[in-house]
């Protein structure tokens, strides 16, 4: 899914300026990503529930004595640190003894580390209060940002005093703005009927992707994809067509046999270069891609490469190993995109015999074993590179293609930080 | 002869031409498949048997026609569509090696090579290849090996939202119950949990007339929608130990979600509600489905948190040999892992074997579990690789039998009866039965088993 807008703190709002800054910054990312659909998550820590809540539940804690929060709130500040330190992550202080992170993507090592540390700070005084479910609760935005205000803005009078400030109101928070609506079947008839007749020609795009040899970059090849976001804003302004996953899915089949249509025209490929394509399984094995196919100029035979999703690949593995074996009979090479740190040790990659595997970058990466990156014979792809960290590791564990603002042809700019 | 103009379409098949036009090669008398030139390679017919190949999707007879088209079009011959199977009468310089070669690399899957397709020189091959001709189905279907794929409408759409809105929660919840096997113990089978779930397969039923309901992209939005109706549900009858809870069953009960519902706000009303359960001894495990974890797996983390901070336990649905020669689940940290059963596991693949290991040693034993059980070939299987908790059809048979051997009330109940009643989770079906406390057990035992490991943590 393309990520298009990045959330960051403009607080237009003049509601906003009377909020902690921390508070503020988190309302204004519950803001962003309802209005762009921009996914984060985020775990807020009640750290003022454990004065007075006896707890309930599970492993709950006898009541906690007074002032216990005073001597943990620094420790569970640093407990927070590894989301902190994420892909675009952010320490929160909303006040009231209260802390949230955010992040970007996928952190699984950091989130349990984090959520280790915090039972490690809670468990280690027997007279604490409540459990951790009740202290910490994890949300993704944009679905849960108005619950995450109501619990990070609930008033203290609901929990108990405040011994610093007993009667201290917290400031309002204006609710986020209403989400657009997802996609729902009907509207999903309605935009494939549009999406069929639509010109989507001005929404082709092209990205490269370099291979790096010689502290050079050199071209590769060009990625050939249509800019969804764009095309979703025109044709449906008043949907999300991003919130409802599955929905989503059907409707890139659509935009599969929209951009075949587009490259069987003559003048698409004409003098095109090597080039990859985005498809589903299903895609490969369409009237259309055998029409593709047939049109493909001489030229470009064996220098096309087909990037197919690891869960369209997992969804019908008999269909993927068909659409594989087909694909390589007319000389196509095919790529695995968009794995992450959780998918890396979760996918025997050498079995699934690719000849390229995309890795989106993330700071999570930096975590992984360098030795998940050699099996099997698949070259690797890091996309996502926008800047020199990003090169710099990929560069460090002997990653040959990249794609990313960072990436263009020519000498490798100087790399600063650690490796 | 013609070459095809669509090299998705195979021409309209004229048996009877291609019969006759080979009886008259046989007899040397009659033209040649091409127009005659000085050079041209001899004719041969190429027989593909698509219709020997089980499971034989659309998409597989589409690329045959397209890979066969291309021959046609190389080798100046014509394209046949003889049912599922296809003949080529074509003049290929090498004899129609490569083709078939291609045809072999492409089909290894589903068919052998000397299975996929057979290659008969003319006219010296001409009576085997009358002989395959005429045997071969009669009947054509112009264009059938290519039609395109059905494309649901927006009033289809309609319709689904239609017949699911009509359908009550009962119907389309129904509940299952895994067992311990046990050899050796005074009770061999105990009953390990309760899952509740869509039924998937009579809401397939019910919307099996409706084209999009055959998208399986449609049917996982659709469940992810029904989910907040089972959790509904769900927060009724946990705390009052209904028909949907293990309260009265085997106290361990299973929910099947998807990832979007177990991080819905549904799933954290059912945390809160089933906390003073949980805190009595309920165990609840959450199911999710493995597929979905490759499309998000952030979501599969934060739902694997979410869930280990209600206390309840991880279990991963739906894995089957393929994927678990493929990957390493335990990589997920899940606390069970349920998978499916077929008849290609009675002969594993090594990476099958090898994945078994590692989980057992990752996990911890009894960890995995099989499901989809529907003869007791899979229980020898699982108990050989460590394997002690079973689910599946097979096993509500065995345990609708017991129930009817040790209830009291079961004068005239039929076995189907039992079987349905212990299924369903609407009052409906579950009225016809006297003894609802043996129903709800799950299994004629004095007490229930606790499930392995980490389960009851």
């Amino acid at each position: 899914m393309p990520d298009t807008h990045q959330p960051g703190l403009h607080p237009a709002d003049p509601h906003l300026f009377a909020l902690p800054p921390g508070l503020a910054a988190l309302t204004t990312l519950v803001r962003d990503c309802s209005v762009s659909g921009v996914a984060r998550q985020v775990l807020l820590l009640r750290t003022d529930l454990l004065d007075t809540h006896p707890g309930s539940g599970p492993g709950a804690r006898p009541a906690a004595r007074p002032g216990a929060r005073s001597g943990h709130l620094a420790r569970l500040r640093d407990a927070l640190e590894p989301l902190a330190a994420a892909e675009r992550g952010r320490l929160h202080e909303l006040g009231h003894d209260r802390l949230a992170v955010s992040w970007r993507g996928d952190a699984p090592d950091r989130l349990r580390r984090t959520l280790e540390a915090i039972e490690a700070v809670l468990g280690g005084n027997p007279l604490d209060g409540p459990a951790l479910p009740e202290l910490a609760r994890l949300f993704a935005l944009p679905r849960d940002g108005a619950a995450l205000l109501a619990l990070a803005t609930d008033p203290p009078g609901r929990i108990g005093s405040d011994p610093a400030a007993p009667d201290a109101p917290l400031p309002y928070v204006p609710p986020p703005p209403r989400p657009r609506p997802p996609l729902d079947p009907a509207s999903l008839g309605l935009m494939e009927t549009r999406l069929a007749a639509a010109n989507v020609a001005r929404f082709a795009r092209r990205r490269i992707v370099c291979r790096l040899g010689n502290d050079r970059f050199t071209p590769a090849w060009e990625t050939r994809y249509l800019n969804v976001a764009e095309l979703m804003s025109e044709l449906a302004p008043d949907r999300n067509a991003f919130a409802d996953p599955w929905l989503f899915r059907r409707l890139t089949r659509m935009f599969d046999r929209r951009m075949l249509a587009l490259l069987t025209t003559k003048a698409e490929l004409h003098e095109a270069g090597p080039f990859s394509l985005d498809l589903n399984v299903g895609g490969v094995l369409s009237p259309e891609f055998i029409r593709f196919d047939a049109t493909l100029p001489a030229a470009l035979r064996g220098q096309a490469v087909l990037a197919l999703h690891p869960a369209d690949i997992m969804a019908d593995l008999p269909t993927f190993t068909f659409a594989r074996a087909y694909a390589r009979a007319r000389g196509y090479r095919i790529l695995m995109r968009a794995l992450g740190p959780t998918l890396i040790p979760l996918l025997d990659l050498a079995a699934l015999e690719l000849d390229f595997v995309e890795l989106r970058w993330t700071p999570a990466l930096t975590a992984l074993d360098p030795g998940a990156l050699r099996a099997g014979t698949a070259r690797w792809l890091l996309s996502r590179a926008d800047g020199p960290d990003a090169v710099h590791w990929g560069r460090s564990v002997g990653i040959g293609l990249f794609q990313g603002d960072a990436v263009r042809p020519g000498p490798l700019p100087p790399l600063h930080g650690p490796p | 002869m013609a070459r095809p103009t669509d090299p998705t379409q195979p021409a309209p098949s004229a048996p009877r031409h291609l019969l006759e036009t080979i009886e008259r090669l046989a007899r040397a008398d009659g033209p040649r498949p091409s127009a005659p030139s000085a050079g041209l390679p001899p004719p041969t017919l190429l027989g593909l048997h698509l219709s020997r190949a089980p499971g034989l999707h659309a998409h597989h007879r589409r690329i045959a026609a397209a890979l066969l088209g291309e021959a046609a079009e190389r080798g100046g011959g014509q394209l046949h569509a003889l049912g599922a199977d296809m003949a080529l009468l074509f003049s290929p310089a090498d004899g129609g090696a490569a083709v078939v070669a291609t045809l072999a690399r492409v089909f290894a899957t589903l068919l052998p090579p000397e299975t996929l397709c057979s290659l008969w020189p003319l006219p010296a091959a001409a009576d085997p290849a009358l002989v395959w001709l005429r045997c071969a189905h009669a009947t054509t279907e112009p264009g059938s090996a290519t039609a395109p794929d059905a494309q649901a409408s927006a009033a289809h759409y309609a319709a689904l939202d239609g017949a699911l809105q009509s359908m009550s929660t009962g119907e389309i919840v129904h509940r299952q119950t895994a067992v311990l096997l046990r050899p050796g113990h005074a009770d061999p089978l105990v009953p390990a949990f309760r899952e509740v779930a869509i039924a998937t397969t009579a809401l397939e039923a019910r919307l099996a007339s409706l084209p999009a309901a055959s998208d399986p992209f449609l049917f996982s939005h659709l469940a992810t929608r029904l989910d907040q109706r089972m959790l509904a549900a769900l927060l009724q009858d946990v705390p009052a130990a209904g028909p949907l809870s293990a309260g009265t069953g085997p106290g361990a009960l299973h929910v099947n979600l998807t990832l979007p519902g177990a991080l819905s706000e549904g799933f954290a009303r059912l945390a809160t509600a089933a906390a003073p359960a949980l805190a009595a001894g309920l165990r609840i495990g959450i199911e999710l489905p493995f597929a979905e974890i490759f499309a998000d797996p952030t979501a599969y983390v934060l739902a694997r948190e979410r869930i280990r901070l209600a206390g309840m336990a991880v279990v991963l649905d739906g894995l089957t040999a393929d994927t678990l020669a493929l990957t390493a689940p335990e990589t997920l940290e899940p606390d069970l892992v349920k998978l499916s059963w077929s008849a290609s596991l009675l002969t594993p693949a090594p990476p099958v074997l090898q994945a078994i290991a590692r989980l057992n040693g990752a996990l911890g034993h009894g960890r995995l579990m099989l499901h989809r059980i529907d003869d007791e070939s899979a229980i020898g299987w699982g108990m050989r690789h460590g394997i002690v908790m079973f689910q599946g059809r097979y096993i509500d048979t065995v345990l609708a039998a017991a129930r009817l051997g040790a209830c009291p009330q079961a004068k005239g109940c039929t076995l189907r009866a039992c079987l349905d009643r212990a299924a369903a989770t609407d009052f409906g079906p579950r009225g016809g039965c006297r003894n609802l406390a043996l129903l709800d057990l799950g299994a004629p035992l004095t007490r229930p088993a606790t499930p392995p490991a980490r389960l009851a943590a």
